[in-house]
């Protein structure tokens, strides 16, 4: 056994625990969402007198008031998720190798309600990714949100801005590993209550800890590999009562543009600009059962990046994926996903072709 | 001299006729009052009922189910005041009747105490009110959190081939 075979049987382990959980807990299967319980009234007819009836609304006043008070308390919420899937070529490559991976996702949140209008949020995201051969495409994130400020003022707008810090960590492809800074904020108008449109916008700043940027005849300097990204998204969307066969479906397009700088000057492979338009639809069908379906098409052009035997034009990408899942909710904790992610990219590059479909089977527990 | 005259005699006329008006206003207001008015029977007591009215939705579930238990008991208290003023209307006995104003008094005192905790609270779900909307976005954060996840992993990888 080496020691990188260790985590795989691991992972085997939870994988067959979390499945052992599920197939011998079948009552969680039956199990109908409980309805909030509401305290009966006391009983306030001619037989109770008007003191008791009195000390009894008082009483309740007074839970209520504290109640109030406990709402504006820290409040926590927590998932934890086992997911398997395979993907058909997870490294991108013309030549396909397929490959089944393993992921555990954390992701714990604190939140307070600072005013009645503005909330604050806290958040922690972790993922550990683990391929049984690809071992370059390992890695473990960690996504820090300390500070979200929400801001609802009424009905019609949401505003949000939020502070991001992320580590990315690949145990063994290490020049990819980063940290990023990102900032982001959002404004959102809400229409005739059924509707909205939302601007957004993102910046961030990613370090490659352990890779040096490169000058322009590819030497590496002393400097990290840092790139800066400015993000434009715009969002609009509607939500349908009944669109057969879901219900409460929730339809948006987005538009988003980005342009990303690097101080690596070799062949700039790392200056683009990219377009990308998104459609999706999120919906349930039962009160348990819900379908999600998208469609993404990405241009990236590359602003220098040479394409072999030509001298221009410059390289460009697009990038079409096809995604859908279906989520069965179990009961309040427990809840069920499956997914599927097609991804094609066609470019100028015909070496950077490449096709990759990802299946995927995810269990969460929510607290 | 004439046009002081003429002056004098508009002046006249506008008075005169204000004074008419004021008298005809004033009658009209003595006989509102000494109409006797029926006093409001329980059924209007019920519809006026302030609370009755629909709360809006706040983004919070627990706030939304104590409003409609401060709502119960608003209604509550209502009908004892109601209760307590059909007895009034029939009782004979001065100190059972003192008995019931006190009741009566100290329960409106309670009941403008309690609407004012639901003004605030109507107030503070009014402020965080939900819509549609929000309620679809919040199911799809999780997702959308996991395709930007698979994003920026395909992002990483795309990057090594140069």
């Amino acid at each position: 056994m080496t020691a990188k075979s260790k985590p795989r049987w691991l992972h085997r382990v939870l994988a067959a625990v979390t499945c052992l959980l599920f197939s011998s807990t079948p009552a969680l299967w039956a199990q109908e969402p409980q309805e909030r319980e509401r305290p009966e009234l006391p009983p306030l007819t001619a037989q109770v007198s008007p003191e008791q009836a009195l000390a009894a609304i008082k009483r309740r006043a007074q839970k209520i008031l504290e109640a109030r008070r406990a709402a504006r308390r820290v409040k926590f919420y927590g998932e934890l998720s086992q997911v398997l899937g395979y993907e058909t070529n997870p490294a991108t490559a013309s030549s396909h190798k397929g490959d089944t991976y393993f992921e555990e996702d954390a992701y714990a949140m604190l939140s307070k309600k600072l005013t009645p209008t503005v909330s604050w949020e806290g958040s922690y995201y972790g993922v550990y990714l683990q391929y049984l051969d690809y071992g370059d495409g390992d890695y473990t994130s960690h996504t820090f949100t300390p500070l979200k400020l929400k801001w609802q003022p009424g009905r019609m707008w949401r505003v949000e801005s939020w502070l991001d810090y992320d580590l990315n960590y690949y145990p063994t492809a290490k020049d990819s590993g980063y940290r990023q800074f990102k900032t982001t904020s959002r404004i959102r108008q809400n229409l005739f209550g059924t509707a909205f449109h939302q601007l957004q916008y993102e910046f961030f700043e990613r370090d490659y800890m352990t890779k040096n940027a490169r000058d322009g005849a590819g030497n590496e300097t002393f400097s990290d590999r840092v790139d800066a990204r400015h993000r434009l998204r715009y969002k609009v969307g509607a939500t349908v009562r009944e669109a057969l066969p879901l219900k409460n479906a929730l339809f948006t397009v987005e538009n988003d543009v980005y342009r990303n700088d690097s101080n690596d000057a070799r062949n700039d492979f790392y200056d683009y600009d990219v377009w990308k338009i998104t459609s999706a639809v999120n919906g349930s069908a039962t009160k348990k059962l819900s379908f999600n379906g998208s469609f993404a098409f990405e241009r990236k052009n590359y602003r220098e990046r040479p394409v072999t035997g030509l001298v221009a034009p410059a390289r460009y990408d697009d990038k079409y994926t096809l995604a859908s899942g279906a989520t069965y909710n179990l009961n309040k904790t427990w809840r069920a996903a499956a997914a599927l992610n097609f991804d094609h990219l066609g470019s100028n590059e015909s070496t950077g072709e490449y096709d990759n479909m990802k299946y995927s089977l995810t269990v969460t527990a929510q607290f | 001299m004439r046009l002081e005259t003429r002056r004098l005699t508009v002046g006249l006329l506008v008075v005169g006729f204000g004074l008419l008006v004021g008298q005809r206003l004033e009658a009209q207001e003595q006989a509102a009052k000494t109409k006797k008015t029926p006093p409001p029977s329980p059924q209007e007591l019920e519809s006026e009922a302030p609370w009755m009215q629909p709360i809006p939705v706040p983004a919070d579930p627990e706030l939304e189910a104590q409003l409609y238990e401060l709502q119960d008991a608003l209604k509550a208290i209502h009908e004892q005041i109601v209760r307590r003023k059909r007895i009034l209307a029939d009782a004979q006995d001065e100190t059972a009747k003192a008995t019931l104003f006190a009741e009566i008094d100290s329960l409106r005192t309670e009941r403008d105490e309690i609407e004012s905790l639901l003004h605030q609270l109507v107030n503070e779900a009014r402020a965080s009110e939900r819509t549609a909307i929000d309620e679809a976005l919040a199911n799809v954060r999780m997702l959308e959190w996991r395709r930007e996840q698979l994003d920026r992993r395909e992002e990483i990888i795309r990057d090594r081939q140069e």
